[in-house]
C-alpha cells in the first residue's frame, strides 16, 4: 500500500484530502506543520507529500529542501492557492503541482499519476 | 552479617528513588557544562536543553523544546542540517555536523554539533544526546 503524507497548516484541508485519499485504499498521514511532518518521515516509509507552500515559521519550500536533502526518492506534489506558474518559481524541481481552484478530482488525477511511477512498495 | 529482606513495594521504592538520584545527577552535570546539550526523544523532538545551550540562544526550555530551536539555524543550513539530522533518526546513527545558530544578540555563530542515538539496555531506541560547541573564531 502506498503511503502519502499530507502537510498543509490549515485543518479543514488536511480533514478534506484524508477524505478524498483514504477510498483510494492509500494510507495518509497528516502534519500541520514543517516540524510534524519531518517527524512522520523519519519513522514511516513516505512514497508521495503533498506539500502547502504557504505556512507560517518554515514555509513548505524549505520543507521541500529538508525532504529532498533527507530521501531525494520521495516524490512531492506542491500545492498552494497560487497558479501553477508561480509555484513552479517557488518549488521548480516538485514531481507535480496542484492549484487548489483546480478542484480534488484535479488533485487525486495528480497523486495517482505521481504514485505510478514510485517503485517502492510499503 | 545482617540481612535486609525487601517486599516488591519498598524494593520498587529503592529503584525508582536511586534513577531519580541519577537523573538529578545527570542535569546537574548537564548544566555545569560550558558545552551546549540537548536531548531528543524518538520523533526528533528535543526534550531537554541544559544551560549552555539557552544561554547561548537567549531562549527559555519552554521556548526551546519540541522543533523551535530548527528556527534559530541560519536559513542557508537548515535544509542540509535537517536533512542529516533526519538521516540520522532514520538510521539511529551518530552524526555530526557544522552550521550557523542564532544567538542571544540575534548574529549567526558557527557551532559544531554531534548526537549519539540513546538506547536501554535491550537495545530499544530513546532518541538522541547531542552537544554543541562555538567555533566561530575558528572559521
Amino acid at each position: 500500500m502506498k503511503k502519502i503524507l499530507v502537510v498543509d497548516d490549515e485543518e479543514k484541508i488536511l480533514d478534506i484530502y484524508l477524505r478524498l485519499l483514504l477510498p483510494e485504499g492509500l494510507i495518509v498521514r497528516c502534519a500541520h506543520n514543517a516540524q510534524a511532518a519531518t517527524s512522520i518521515l523519519v519513522r514511516e516509509s513516505i512514497d508521495l507529500v503533498v506539500l502547502d507552500i504557504n505556512m507560517p515559521h518554515i514555509d513548505g519550500h524549505s520543507l521541500f529542501e529538508v525532504i529532498k536533502q533527507f530521501n531525494p526518492h520521495i516524490k512531492v506534489i506542491v500545492s498552494s492557492a497560487y497558479p501553477i506558474e508561480q509555484q513552479m518559481k517557488r518549488v521548480p524541481s516538485a514531481e507535480g503541482y496542484y492549484d487548489k481552484a483546480e478542484g480534488f478530482a484535479v488533485l487525486l488525477e495528480r497523486v495517482q499519476q505521481a504514485l505510478v511511477h514510485t517503485p517502492r512498495e510499503v | 552479617m545482617s540481612l535486609i529482606v525487601l517486599d516488591h513495594d519498598n524494593a520498587h521504592l529503592l529503584l525508582q528513588n536511586s534513577l531519580r538520584e541519577s537523573e538529578s545527577l545527570f542535569y546537574a552535570l548537564a548544566d555545569a557544562t560550558p558545552v551546549m546539550m540537548w536531548i531528543a526523544g524518538t520523533d526528533m523532538m528535543s526534550t531537554f536543553f541544559n544551560k549552555a545551550w539557552l544561554n547561548f540562544r537567549g531562549q527559555t526550555l519552554k521556548e526551546e523544546i519540541g522543533h523551535d530551536w530548527i528556527e534559530g539555524l541560519a536559513p542557508q543550513d537548515m535544509a542540509r542540517c535537517w536533512g542529516i539530522y533526519m538521516k540520522a533518526f532514520a538510521s539511529r546513527q551518530k552524526f555530526m555536523m557544522n552550521f550557523r545558530l542564532k544567538g542571544i544578540d540575534g548574529v549567526y555563530r558557527w557551532v559544531t554539533a554531534s548526537g549519539a542515538p540513546r538506547f536501554t539496555s535491550d537495545r530499544k531506541f530513546l532518541g538522541f544526546i547531542g552537544w554543541c560547541s562555538d567555533i566561530t573564531e575558528s572559521k
